[in-house]
């Protein structure tokens, strides 16, 4: 997993940000408000609480800027979001909506990406249906397995950044994520028939 | 084979990690080898490197709108109050803080338990009483002249022998704790306490001090260090509070250290102690507003002085008793002296002689303390429970500081 550093800009970005520098401080979050918001949403599961918990984050993480010691700025961003989005659930005391409609809308925004890129309406609809069935399937999980499965696999950030983010450690995580992935897969396995051949999940190599 | 589809968690895991590399060198080597020759794990390995990259199919969701942070947002939410930095060294020293002062506390508190305890057990008093009784010649004499408690202490000691092993003991390990400790003055100031007390119940008895005894039995029931002495006072018909009074520091130290298994009551003694120990602390109070009430009690006995001395005494191990930690010696001396003081001059077997005017001197914060044992244990019980409530806000400061922290 690359490991993701900071470039020249945005450590000066962050001085400045440190410094009471709004102006660059929002210039980091353009940056990396679709990797927060992408995770927050997963672990929330809709998109209005999303929004609310990725806002807190933000203001939360100008405010705090001074605890920012170096290394992975992202994984710091995912902690407090992370930790935000922990609260949120505790306060609303539900589980994140599992229902595809509003897993479904943030995904109608993007175009759907599959490898294959074929512009046919039924393979469209069959993307669709893959990526949701896919998006239901990570959503199925708990909110911890569902943080680590989406930074790693979708935000790839690496073992350690993730241990940062969450405020686990190492192990926890590696063992987290191996469930996670486990726990999507036999949840796949339901919907092998809207898999591509090449996606099935069989015993075939 | 097709049939094991479920790996083990941890060859899982190992795959899990293979696929995001990372494995170690030697790790990596391993499962590759593995792999070559286990079909079962190749496949295993094909399902979740498809699982993973289905995760990916799942487009990153883009952030609906922008979340820049306005000045309005900044103000709108008042930042948490933290009259306190939330770092590290904050969290550290307040969890610290917390412990030392929760354990501070619990130790006073519980230091006080015994003492109540004696007090609640008025069984062993009874005995000592009669005891006591026996000595009411000597104590009589001796009270008036700074009484050698010694003689009657000793004599009382010996009564007390089971309860005054005991206590001796605990009196021991409190003194050398408090300080490096001179059991045998402990020893006999203690028996020169119980002894005093039993003399001072003589003597109250014969002088009709009556109103001592209710003082004392109240103050005994209060304090719980003392009690030990004070119990066998309170117990008794006689001058409880006149005991305590006259009985030489020897007597406050002792029953606070002592535990009351000696009284008999401590079963009883333990709650007792514990509440005792925050009556006592109350009750301190209130002794030693009465405290100049006894005053003139004790003028009656011509125990003036005594009452002083021992007062002070009393607060000297309080004070001993409250921080163990610290030099108990200051207590301890006092204690000393006024065993010596207590055990007059003019009893050949009462130990060192100082004329009791001399007493005052040995505790000069004293004097204004009533000869309610009680009082300097209530002043331990105050602070215990103080330090426990601080240990408390400590620890709450520190939950504080974890919370801001984690908002990092």
């Amino acid at each position: 997993m690359a490991s993701l550093q900071l470039t020249t800009d945005d450590q000066s970005l962050i001085q400045r940000a440190r410094r009471g520098d709004l102006e660059a401080f929002n210039s980091l979050v353009l940056q990396y408000q679709d990797s927060v918001y992408h995770v927050a949403y997963r672990i929330m599961g809709d998109p209005q609480s999303a929004s609310d918990v990725v806002q807190e984050a933000f203001i939360t993480a100008f405010r705090r800027l001074d605890t920012f010691r170096g290394g992975s700025f992202k994984a710091w961003l995912m902690r407090i979001a992370t930790n935000q989005c922990y609260d949120e659930l505790r306060r609303i005391k539900r589980r994140p909506a599992t229902s595809v409609e509003d897993l479904g809308d943030p995904e109608r925004d993007d175009a759907p990406d599959l490898p294959d890129q074929s512009d046919l309406p039924e393979q469209v609809a069959q993307q669709r249906e893959l990526q949701r069935a896919i998006a239901q399937c990570i959503q199925s999980l708990g909110p911890d397995q569902r943080a680590v499965i989406v930074m790693s696999d979708i935000e790839e950030m690496n073992y350690q950044e993730i241990a940062d983010a969450v405020g686990a450690n190492l192990g926890t995580i590696k063992s987290r994520l191996s469930r996670a992935r486990a726990a999507v897969r036999d949840c796949l396995q339901a919907v092998q028939e809207l898999l591509p051949a090449a996606y099935r999940l069989t015993d075939d190599e | 084979m097709s049939d094991e589809r479920r790996l083990s968690d941890q060859e899982l895991e190992m795959l899990s990690a293979y696929l995001d590399g990372a494995l170690t060198a030697d790790e990596r080597s391993r499962l590759e080898s593995r792999l070559q020759d286990d079909p079962r794990l190749r496949r295993e390995l094909s399902i979740l490197r498809k699982t993973v990259e289905l995760v990916k199919v799942v487009p990153p969701v883009k952030a609906p709108r922008d979340f820049t942070v306005t000045r309005e947002m900044l103000r709108a939410r008042p930042p948490r109050v933290l009259i306190f930095p939330a770092t590290t060294l904050v969290s550290t020293l307040s969890a610290v803080a917390a412990m030392l002062f929760v354990v501070l506390g619990l130790l006073l508190l519980t230091s006080r338990a015994p003492t109540m305890q004696g007090v609640e057990s008025g069984a062993e008093s009874s005995v000592q009483d009669n005891q006591i009784a026996a000595l009411p010649t000597d104590t009589m004499t001796i009270l008036p002249t700074q009484p050698p408690v010694s003689v009657q202490l000793e004599a009382t000691a010996e009564a007390f022998e089971p309860d005054d092993d005991a206590a001796a003991g605990i009196v021991a390990q409190a003194t050398s704790g408090a300080q490096p400790p001179e059991d045998e003055t402990q020893r006999s100031s203690k028996d020169d306490g119980v002894a005093a007390s039993e003399a001072a119940a003589a003597s109250a008895v014969e002088n009709g001090i009556t109103e001592m005894e209710t003082f004392s039995e109240e103050a005994a029931e209060e304090s719980a260090p003392e009690s030990e002495t004070l119990d066998t006072f309170a117990q008794s018909d006689d001058t409880e509070v006149f005991d305590r009074t006259n009985v030489p520091p020897a007597m406050p130290m002792p029953d606070a250290m002592q535990i009351p298994q000696g009284r008999g009551g401590a079963g009883d003694g333990t709650e007792m102690g514990s509440g005792g120990g925050d009556m006592g602390g109350a009750d301190m109070g209130a002794f030693a507003g009465e405290a100049p009430d006894m005053a003139p009690q004790a003028d009656l006995m011509q125990e003036d002085a005594l009452v002083e001395s021992y007062a002070a005494t009393l607060t000297q191990e309080m004070e001993a008793e409250t921080t163990m930690m610290e030099a108990a010696a200051p207590a301890e001396a006092p204690m000393v002296e006024m065993a010596q003081v207590a055990s007059p001059t003019d009893e050949p077997t009462s130990t060192p002689t100082e004329p009791p005017t001399n007493t005052p001197a040995p505790t000069p914060t004293a004097t204004p303390i009533p000869a309610a044992i009680p009082l300097p244990e209530g002043t331990a019980g105050v602070v215990g429970v103080l330090l426990v409530i601080f240990g408390i806000l400590a620890f709450g400061l520190f939950a504080m500081t974890l919370r801001a922290r984690r908002g990092l």
